[in-house]
């Protein structure tokens, strides 16, 4: 039985919450909760950030500033739930949030029925938990293997609404007023390239061939005309249901915590000052041989030097790479090498934080090139 | 105002240039500074792996009261490696000097390591001497070594060998090692050295990453940008850094002590701290580029914060910029401390 502590939320004259925000029992209960309301009203849509940490959850909240308030707080069993009310800058901007603990221990679900102005404001929010918590974030392929395995799991037909990739474009050649010359702006323009209504498949297919990585996938699930689940996942790990949200719960949300996992527990204890001075790199592979051509150099070093709130020096870039990046959001800072044509290695130094680090990987795939984070061997 | 114009935009050229020239010899100097750690890495790591050494860099070791160079005060060998039937003492040299007394002077500061040293680690009795150079000289220094020799100028008592090293970067970036004159007397490291050794970048990453200091003073754009992005960073909290994400200057006090202290912890197994006087000329660097404020104590209020574009390319141009000004007499009479004529 979940424990409840009391808080203002339960007294006289409170408005009237959907019972998931209630559902303090863990994330089975919530889940119930969430899908009786997204049955009984079509029109409800429901968005869920994951949340990465292996902290207090409440003192984490508490970071989060003087606008969120932490209404009620549950456990049940092994699981943490904590209801909040976030103050914005106006009515549409505020809303209520459930950040209910799941299977696996170190990942959170942040759950809310809120506007989509009120969505929009939570990555900024949630980010005040930095460094002690962090939304993990996923890649091209690992959307696409959520929504294959949504398609097989269920048995059911998956089109996609609309997919949003993005195509990395080198700088952007202008000219230069009242002169001919080319000049190249330092801005690293992407172009965002939607499909709609075709098979999820084909989408990603002509998305990739196009070298372009996916930010987002919008899709219907569906049983012939009938639209079980209209989904909505995204690589800085919002996801958004409607209709239903149990046939994602069920078949894809374990592998999606395990993948938040898989990430957390890679990128951790890689601080030398917390390992005896230990040095623990971590490898981006890349699929392609990519800095067989020496351009690639260039453009990689400007992709590092644009991560906002850090500070770079490049010892060397051609023909390999050496930085040196502080992030200035915790101090954790990172030697970066690229010394053969398919590796990116990523050196933690005295001070790393998983955050950080996430923060830094995300960033490379948005900016340079997606790839696959393995352990220095 | 047309020839103004003119010349003004030809200052600023040249100002331009100025910097640029200092910017590219910051660079290749910390570009030849990390190869030279790089190729002790490479060397301590192929030690390590065939013959279980363990390997130091500049570790202090007394001389015998027999030394022909140095007899009384402690001697600071570029490295020594102690392993099964290897035992080194290494010299790195990137040059070999024009002149007479200056070659003679390279020459001894080797001819010292010639010598029952003490402060080994394991039980060394005798050490071979190895005089690693860049590619680039390794042919001069084996003709002046075989000459000195030959005319009798000089003997050593131990063997000693020239091995030349070198950076290069096809699909993989790697350090070559090989040698060019005289020998070692474990005929089998003899053997490959003869043929050239070769290590990947990648197989000494972690060792490079960490070993950011040897016996010799780097550039201090070098020294400033590691205590910008790995010391400061560090002794700062997460909570400052966060209330202000590099956006807002935090300031913190740092103390001297507190700085080579966490320069020591950031050591590897092997890396070297670095000296406290080229610490305290970046900390001085520092304050004059008013970055931070000298206090009494030797304790520094350093306002820090995030830079935009590259940080070395940033410190060479202000610390150019603040030599010109002092140039023109602009001097500032604070805490400059003993950067003197940098450029």
């Amino acid at each position: 039985m979940a424990r409840q502590s009391m808080t203002t939320e339960d007294q006289p004259g409170s408005e009237v919450q959907p019972p998931y925000l209630r559902s303090l029992g863990g994330l089975e209960q919530c889940a119930r909760a969430l899908e009786d309301m997204l049955n009984d009203d079509s029109s409800s849509q429901i968005s869920i950030f994951l949340l990465a940490t292996d902290g207090d959850i409440v003192k984490m909240i508490q970071r989060a500033g003087p606008g969120v308030k932490i209404e009620k707080e549950g456990r049940a069993e092994q699981s943490r739930a904590v209801t909040l009310r976030i103050e914005g800058s106006s009515e549409d901007r505020s809303g209520r949030l459930l950040v209910v603990q799941t299977d696996t221990p170190q990942i959170y679900l942040a759950v809310t029925h809120g506007k989509p102005l009120f969505v929009n404001t939570l990555p900024s929010i949630l980010e005040k938990m930095h460094p002690y918590a962090y939304v993990p974030h996923f890649t091209s392929s690992e959307i696409l293997d959520m929504l294959r395995m949504l398609e097989s799991e269920t048995g059911l037909t998956l089109t996609t609404k609309r997919i949003t990739g993005h195509r990395r474009i080198g700088k952007k050649m202008t000219h230069v007023r009242k002169s001919k010359k080319l000049k190249a702006s330092a801005d690293h323009r992407e172009s965002a390239i939607t499909y709609t209504g075709v098979p999820y498949r084909e989408s990603i297919k002509l998305a990739l061939e196009n070298n372009q990585w996916i930010d987002k996938a919008q899709f219907v699930l569906a049983e012939g005309s009938d639209v079980l689940l209209e989904g909505y996942l995204s690589r800085s790990g919002l996801f958004k249901f409607r209709h239903s949200f149990l046939a994602f719960k069920e078949r894809v949300l374990p592998h999606v915590l395990s993948l938040a996992m898989n990430k957390f527990n890679l990128y951790s204890n890689r601080s030398r000052e917390d390992n005896d001075g230990k040095v623990s790199p971590l490898v981006i592979k890349l699929e392609t041989d990519t800095f067989d051509d020496r351009k690639q150099n260039r453009r990689f070093i400007d992709a590092i030097q644009s991560m906002k709130h850090t500070s770079v020096c490049t010892y060397h870039a051609n023909p390999y790479i050496n930085m040196s990046l502080v992030d200035h959001m915790d101090g954790s800072s990172f030697e970066i090498w690229v010394m053969s044509s398919d590796k990116i290695t990523i050196v933690p130094q005295l001070r790393t934080t998983q955050a950080s680090l996430s923060r830094l990987i995300a960033h490379i795939f948005e900016k340079f090139q997606e790839g696959d984070v393995v352990e220095y061997k | 105002m047309h020839t103004f114009l003119k010349s003004f935009k030809k200052v600023m050229l040249l100002n331009t240039n100025e910097n640029r020239t200092a910017e590219n010899r910051t660079l290749d100097s910390i570009d030849n500074y990390k190869t030279t750690l790089g190729a002790m890495c490479a060397l301590a790591y192929v030690l390590e792996k065939h013959y279980g050494a363990e390997s130091r860099i500049a570790p202090v070791m007394d001389p015998s009261p027999r030394n022909r160079i140095q007899a009384t005060d402690p001697v600071t060998p570029d490295m020594v490696s102690e392993g099964n039937d290897v035992d080194l003492v290494v010299e790195v040299k990137r040059s070999l000097p024009n002149n007479k007394s200056g070659q003679i002077d390279a020459l001894n500061q080797i001819r010292k390591y010639d010598d029952d040293l003490t402060g080994w680690k394991r039980n060394t009795r005798r050490h071979d001497i190895m005089l690693m150079v860049h590619t680039s000289k390794s042919a001069q220094w084996a003709v002046f070594l075989g000459r000195m020799q030959g005319e009798k100028k000089t003997s050593f008592n131990r063997k000693v060998t020239i091995v030349e090293y070198m950076r290069s970067s096809e699909r993989e970036t790697y350090f070559q090692l090989k040698r060019v004159w005289g020998k070692t007397s474990n005929a089998v490291l003899n053997r490959h050295l003869y043929n050239g050794i070769v290590v990947k970048s990648d197989q000494i990453i972690k060792m490079i990453s960490v070993a950011k200091f040897c016996d010799s003073k780097p550039d201090i754009a070098y020294t400033m940008s590691i205590l910008w992005n790995h010391i400061f960073s560090s002794l700062i909290t997460k909570d400052k850094h966060w209330s202000a994400k590099g956006r807002k200057a935090v300031d913190h006090m740092f103390d001297l002590k507190e700085i080579m202290e966490k320069l020591r912890d950031a050591e590897g197994s092997f890396s070297y701290p670095p000296k406290q006087a080229w610490i305290s000329e970046a900390l001085n660097a520092f304050v004059l580029l008013e970055m931070a404020e000298r206090h009494p104590g030797d304790r520094f209020l350093v306002h820090y914060k995030s830079v935009r574009g590259d940080l070395v390319e940033y410190f060479v141009k202000k610390l150019a910029k603040s030599t010109a000004r002092k140039k023109q007499g602009h001097k500032k009479q604070d805490q400059v401390g003993d950067i003197r004529d940098y450029f």
